[in-house]
Parts: structure tokens; sequence; C-alpha cells
């Protein structure tokens, strides 16, 4: 496996200068996925209190692009005033939903309010009642007809969202091949594994100095090879089967700063072929350059039809300079494929939340973080904070003193 | 008219990408500093171990400048070979030390080793014989010594620590005056606040969820107002004194995002003359152009006099152009102070490891971080690994969750 450190580029993403931000606009689902971390406690919240995180957000954190989340958005009902207000901040609006309430006319009205973004969770773990058993090779076809529709759509940017589970990881290379080949429809793809609090005998868990019953977070004992799917692993199987897949960026975890939580893979092609991926200087450049011009660093670009300028990068970066070769051997053998449109693609593998080695391991400069109640915590502990007011921790029972 | 002033640059350090490290040569030490937070528990460690830590922090921090820390390491009897180790890494060694066994030999010889910059810890707190009951104005005379003795000896950087109470927050400026009129000798300047943990009723600490027996622990203080020093309120002292700089870039805490663990300024001027400072763009700019160059990002420049080019800056930096046109003004006044050599001097206010809002508060992108049987922590924590098994947290068994609103944000 090819994941040397020093060749990969931490992001220079903080607490407190970060290009990705997070607010939910409802805790209400038409779905019920197997790997949702979501509680069912207030529903739709109230457009003012939306828009107050959305500012608080903004300001703290110099945000670039704002994923609004749940629950499921789409069914939240002032949802493109919610768009609107945020891309007249000069934010780029993202909306994660799983898709079954989006009709072509909401997403023109969507488009119409500033929305940059679709990004689809998709997988077999949801249950959707028209996939009942399906695999995630069957499943495929279900994030086809989305990005058929985003396509049809023009000028919004169309990304997926898989839960990887033990059963499921085999699966992949499968999801990564139709990723490859709809590059120009999609933009965008994060496998994340699946992850739970584990149930480990000799383990407590506590929130504020109180001992928690943990089960009334989380009823499912799960099994710990279930939820020990790591990125590493994950790059592994993906790597096996596309030896031009090399990572670029990644995040590591907070407390186990070994680890990544987030690792970036981004794929440059045109319909017909995948030519190659951006290297670590590209991704730093591109997240330098935009801060020093925009004083904030970049979520994602506007338009992902980088052009063939794209490989001018060939001075600076040796993986866009490995891609442009591959570029022009294949043109010369083919030369219509000159006149094709040259794309940019991430493929992002997340670990989320996970309690390893006895600690709580966090994204280091995660970006999702979200505003809640006077301060900003990571989105995924929302609903730790929302139940019992505080970040759970794993306490060893008998631990030394 | 108020003019906006830019934010300052977050750092772009993180755990796994910094240009700073830590390592602790011995925990021994021939002073009693009274908010010394070390305690005297191995004494001098073996030189083959250090030498691992140091290999491991390169590879897990993607550092190039490494501390050498204690304890006072300047009683440590391999000091040299660890600095030669470090250099010969092509990394960057500094000492901190409170300079009591420096002599001009062992400095010629640490200077031979590669050693780049000495810390010298000097407030009045710290009661050394000799200087006992002295204001932080008088510390300045010590200060004095040891800034002399580099200058003397040529090549090395020399910077200070010095622990701000309470009782001594009104004296940063005769500390930063002195630093001024002495900006060729002295690059580095840290104001570092106040912190421990506070012992009050109803509090309890505890470590890997068991409570601990914080009498064990030296430097904890049952008197809230000794940890009332924050980075704000040196920061205002600062700026009330010196209207002419301000702070470029910060690191946050970890716990508590809205509150600066690490604000640095970086004064511009002449041995006669400060003429302002650089801002946000400046370290922007150097910090992304020297990790694209060399991979990695930048401790400190090798050298404190960037020349006259400097003012250069002020193309893309509104700080350094402001400092431009005071060195242009001058120069009408006084025409000579063209040949003066043009300095950096670089002044941090530091608020270090707390507990704030219930919850323990580091410093994000910690510069300091360290190895500890084969974990990286805070090098600020070491003693409450040592002593407890793992960092300190703080319990409140019997009282009601506080949730909701807690930060002032």
């Amino acid at each position: 496996m090819n994941l040397d450190r020093r060749s990969l580029y931490r992001f220079p993403w903080s607490q407190t200068d970060n290009p990705g931000s997070w607010v939910e606009v409802t805790d209400d689902c038409d779905l019920t996925c197997e790997g949702c971390y979501r509680h069912r406690l207030q529903g739709h919240r109230p457009m003012e209190a939306v828009k107050d995180d959305i500012i608080a957000n903004h300001r703290l954190t110099r945000c670039d692009s704002m994923a609004i989340a749940g629950g499921e958005p789409l069914i939240y009902p002032q949802i493109i005033e919610v768009v609107d207000f945020i891309a007249k901040r000069g934010i780029k609006p993202v909306i994660l939903t799983n898709g079954e309430k989006l009709t072509p006319e909401l997403a023109a009205a969507l488009k119409k309010a500033g929305l940059a973004k679709f990004h689809f969770h998709v997988d077999s773990g949801q249950e959707r009642p028209a996939w009942k058993g399906a695999n995630e090779k069957d499943i495929n076809r279900l994030r086809q007809h989305f990005a058929d529709l985003i396509w049809e759509l023009g000028g919004v940017q169309c990304g997926f969202n898989v839960t990887v589970y033990r059963r499921t990881l085999q699966y992949l290379p499968v999801i990564v091949e139709w990723c490859r080949a709809n590059i120009h429809k999609v933009h965008h793809i994060s496998l994340i594994a699946f992850r739970l609090i584990p149930f480990e005998a000799g383990t407590e868990y506590w929130v504020n100095g109180r001992k928690l019953d943990i089960s009334s977070y989380q009823t499912r004992r799960p099994d710990p090879g279930e939820i020990n799917i790591t990125t590493e692993e994950m790059f592994g199987l993906i790597q096996t089967h596309f030896p031009d897949f090399r990572a670029c960026a990644y995040l590591s975890g907070t407390s186990a700063p070994q680890t990544y939580k987030y690792l970036i893979t981004a794929h440059v092609g045109s319909r017909r072929k995948i030519y190659g991926v951006l290297g670590a200087k590209t991704m730093e450049a591109v997240q330098v350059f935009y801060h020093l011009a925009k004083k904030r660093y970049c979520a994602f670009l506007k338009n992902p039809v980088a052009g063939k300028k794209l490989f001018v990068l060939s001075v600076l970066d040796r993986e866009v300079r490995r891609a442009f070769g591959t570029f022009v051997r294949s043109s010369v053998k083919n030369p219509a494929r000159l006149l094709d449109r040259i794309y940019v693609q991430s493929i992002h593998l997340q670990q989320p939340n996970e309690i390893l080695d006895g600690r709580v391991n966090l994204c280091d400069g995660c970006a999702n973080m979200m505003h809640y109640q006077g301060r900003m915590i990571h989105s995924c502990q929302l609903d730790e904070y929302r139940m019992f007011g505080g970040e759970i921790v794993p306490a060893r029972h008998g631990g030394e003193a | 008219m108020s003019v906006p002033v830019a934010a300052p640059y977050r750092f772009p350090w993180s755990k796994t990408d910094n240009p700073g490290a830590w390592v602790e040569v011995t925990d021994e030490c021939d002073l009693d500093c009274p908010g010394c937070y070390r305690h005297r528990l191995e004494g001098h460690r073996p030189l083959d171990e250090l030498k691992r830590d140091i290999l491991a922090l390169r590879k897990a921090l993607n550092c190039e400048r490494i501390a050498i820390a204690g304890g006072e390491p300047l009683l440590y009897p391999q000091l040299v070979e660890v600095v030669d180790f470090i250099a010969r890494q092509g990394m960057k060694p500094m000492i901190l030390t409170n300079g009591e066994r420096l002599t001009p030999d062992l400095l010629s010889e640490l200077k031979k080793a590669g050693l780049k910059l000495f810390y010298f810890h000097v407030d009045s707190g710290q009661q050394r014989p000799g200087w006992e009951g002295k204001t932080e104005a008088e510390m300045n005379g010590l200060r004095q010594k040891f800034a002399d003795l580099l200058w003397e000896a040529g090549g090395l950087q020399c910077g200070y620590n010095i622990t701000v109470s309470p009782s001594t927050l009104s004296s940063i400026p005769d500390i930063l005056s002195w630093a001024r009129a002495n900006i060729h000798k002295v690059q580095h300047v840290s104001l570092i606040s106040f912190r421990s943990i506070l012992l009050q009723d109803g509090w309890t600490y505890e470590v890997n969820g068991c409570p601990i027996d914080t009498t064990r622990f030296h430097c904890a203080t049952a008197n809230p107002d000794d940890l009332d020093v924050s980075v704000e309120k040196m920061a205002e002292v600062v700026g009330e004194a010196f209207p002419d700089i301000r702070p470029c870039a910060f690191l946050n805490g970890t716990t508590s995002p809205g509150t600066y663990k690490f604000l640095i300024y970086l004064v511009l001027g002449t041995k006669k003359k400060i003429y302002g400072c650089l801002g946000p763009k400046t370290v922007e700019l150097v910090q992304v152009f020297y990790h694209f160059a060399k991979g990695h990002y930048l401790s400190f420049q090798d050298k404190a006099t960037p020349g006259k080019k400097v003012f250069l800056l002020g193309l893309v930096d509104r700080e350094a152009r402001k400092s431009w046109s005071r060195f242009r003004r001058s120069l009408f006044r006084e025409p000579r102070g063209t040949f003066e050599k043009i300095y950096v001097q670089c002044i941090n206010l530091q608020q270090p490891n707390e507990t704030l809002n219930g919850k323990t508060n580091l410093c994000d992108g910690c510069l300091n971080m360290m190895f500890y049987h084969g974990q990286l922590i805070h090098s600020c924590q070491l003693d409450e690994y040592r002593l407890f098994g793992g960092p300190i947290q703080p319990g409140r068994p019997n009282k009601k969750d506080e949730s909701g609103p807690q930060e002032g944000l």
C-alpha cells in the first residue's frame, strides 16, 4: 500500500480557519438507515435559529461551504430559504440528502436559490422501500438516477455519501469503478467507515463527570469486527484494483494522530478515461493560493471542469506529470481525446468519530463543525450534546490513580 | 477614523505537520521556581532514549526545530551530543535554560555542535539567589547579561521565557521596552501566563476516570486570582504601551476555540528605532512558501536580519507598509538611519494548559509536542502522565450537569 505520510499534504485547516461547516435544519427523516447516528428529538428547527447558527458558524470558521444536513433537509419546509440565505453570504451551500423527495422541479428551485452541490447518501444499508435486498452493485443504478438528474439540471455539483459496512467493503472497487466511469457527472464521493460505540467489558462511559448508561444512547452492541474498518483498509482495497489510485491529502485523528481520519484521492480524467490523480503539491497550491486571495480555505472549486490547463501543474506535481503523460500517450493513439473535457473528481475515505485506545478520536481540523448553543462542536457528536449535555468519553474501570 | 484591522493569521500547524517539537533531557534543576510544573522524579534520561525520541518526533511531526528542555538542560552531561545529534538530522536545536551554568566555553562548544537558539527563563518569580525581591524592570539587568554574552559569541539567537502573574502583568511594558532597545541582540520574548489546576470545594480531578490526589501535583493553586492573566489581557497591556504593533498570527484553544493560546507580534526596527511590525499576510506568505519549498513549516528564520528588502512586503502587507512609511519619514530627520541594520523580533503571548468551561483547553497546533512512552503528548502535560498515567481531566461527580452555553465567544 502506497501511503507514505511525507508524500501527503496535511490540510492546513483548524477549528478557527476551516473551509467547511455544518448546519442541521431538522432531525426528521423519511428513511431509517442502519448506520444513522441521529435521534429524532426535536423535528424541524425554527428558521431564525438556523439563520443564527449560520451566521455564528461563518464568523467562527471563515467557512467556504456549508453543509445543510439533518435528518432529511428536503422535508424541511423552508429549505429554499436556507439555501438562499447561505448563498447570499457568499458561502457555497451543499445539501446532504437521501434524495427520496427530490423532484426535477425542487432541484431547479434549489439551483436558483444558489445551491452549489447535492450530496446524496445512497448505500445498501438504508432499507429503502424500493431497494430491499439490493447490494452495492445493484444500488449503483439509484446513484446513476441521481447523477443523471443533476446532470440534466446542470450547474450544480453532484456528490455521494456511502456508509461502508464490513459486509459491503468488498463492493468498494465496484463503487469506485462506477464513479470513474461517471467522472463528468459525479464530482465527489465520500466512503465512510461504519462506526458505533464499542461495548467492551471494563469500559464505562461518562458525560460531564457523570456515569452514563450507554444503552440510553445506543442500543446495538456491535461486534468489534464490524466497527474497525479503517481508511487505510479501504484505501488498500481500492488500490489493489486501481493501481493508479494514490492519495494526496489527509486529516489525522485528534487523540491518535497516526490515524487517517480523512484521506483524499483526486482523479483526473475525461468521461472516456481516467488519466491519473492529483498530487500533494497541487492540493497544497490550491489551498494556499485560494487562502491568500480569499482569506479562507477552499472546500471545493466551483467548476469541476478543470480543463487542460490543469496539466501546467506538471511543473511542480509529479502526479500531474504522470497524468499528463498518460493523456498524451492516449491522445496519440486516439486524437479525438484531445477534444474531451478534463474533470477532477475527489474520493474521500473517512473514519468518523470513534473510540480508539480508550479515547475519543475525532478528525483534527474537522470540516463539519457546527454551532450548538454558543459553542462549536463536531457535528458527529451533536446528539451527545443534545441528549446528555456533553461529549461521551470512555473511562477504563479501575484505571490507575 | 478607525481603520479595520486585519484578523491575525491562524498558523497552518497541526499534530502531524508542525515545525516544532520538544524533548526533555533531565528533570533536575538548580533553581526552584515557584511556578514550575515539573516534578523531580527520574533525573537524567539515557542518551539512547533521547535519540530515539528525536527521530520519532521528526517522523511523526515533520518538525524542523527541537526544544531541548527539562529540568535544566545545562546540567545534563551529554548535552553537546544531543545538540549535535539534532543538528545532524538537519533540524534546528534550541535550548531552554535558566542560564545559571552558562559559561563562554560551554557556549562556544554548543554553538560548534550546531545550536541555533538559547531561550533563557528569567523572571522575578524565580527567586534566584542574588536576585530575590527584584522587580521585572530590575531583572532586565540579568537579561542584559545573557544577551550580551550571546552577542559577544555571535551566531546564536537569543530568546526569553517570562512567566507573567497578576502582580507582574503591569510590568510587561518594562520588559518589552528593554527588548525593543535590544532588538539587535534579542530575537524572541515569550510572555507566558501562569496556569495550573485550581483546587476548590466541589471540584475534583480525574485521570482515566479515577479521582486523583491533587496534593501530589505541586503547582496546583487554591487561589483563582493566580490564574487571572490571559493572552487577551496581556495583549491589552501590550497594545496600550505600544500602539505601533499589532498581533499577526495565533493558535486557538482545543476545547475553547474562542481563546487565543498563542498570539505573536513581529516587531521591526533597528537598534536605534522601532518602525512597526509585520502583519498577517507576511506570516502567511512565509509559512506557505517555506512549506512549498522545504516540505515543512517554519519555526524561526535562521537570520533575524531580513535587510531593507523586508519593506517590499509592504506591497501585500498593510503593517509592513506602515513600517515602511515610518522608516522613510525618519530618514528625513536622521539620514544616517539608512545604514542601520533592520531586525525582526518576535513577541509571543502564551496561555498554557488550563481548565476552562469544565474542559482541558490546550494549544491547538501546539509547537511543543513530545514523545512519552511511544505516545505523542503536549509537553505541558508530561507530569500528568508521569505522576498519574494520563492527562488530568476535571470531573464534577456531585454537581448537576451544566449543559448549554458556557463559552463566551
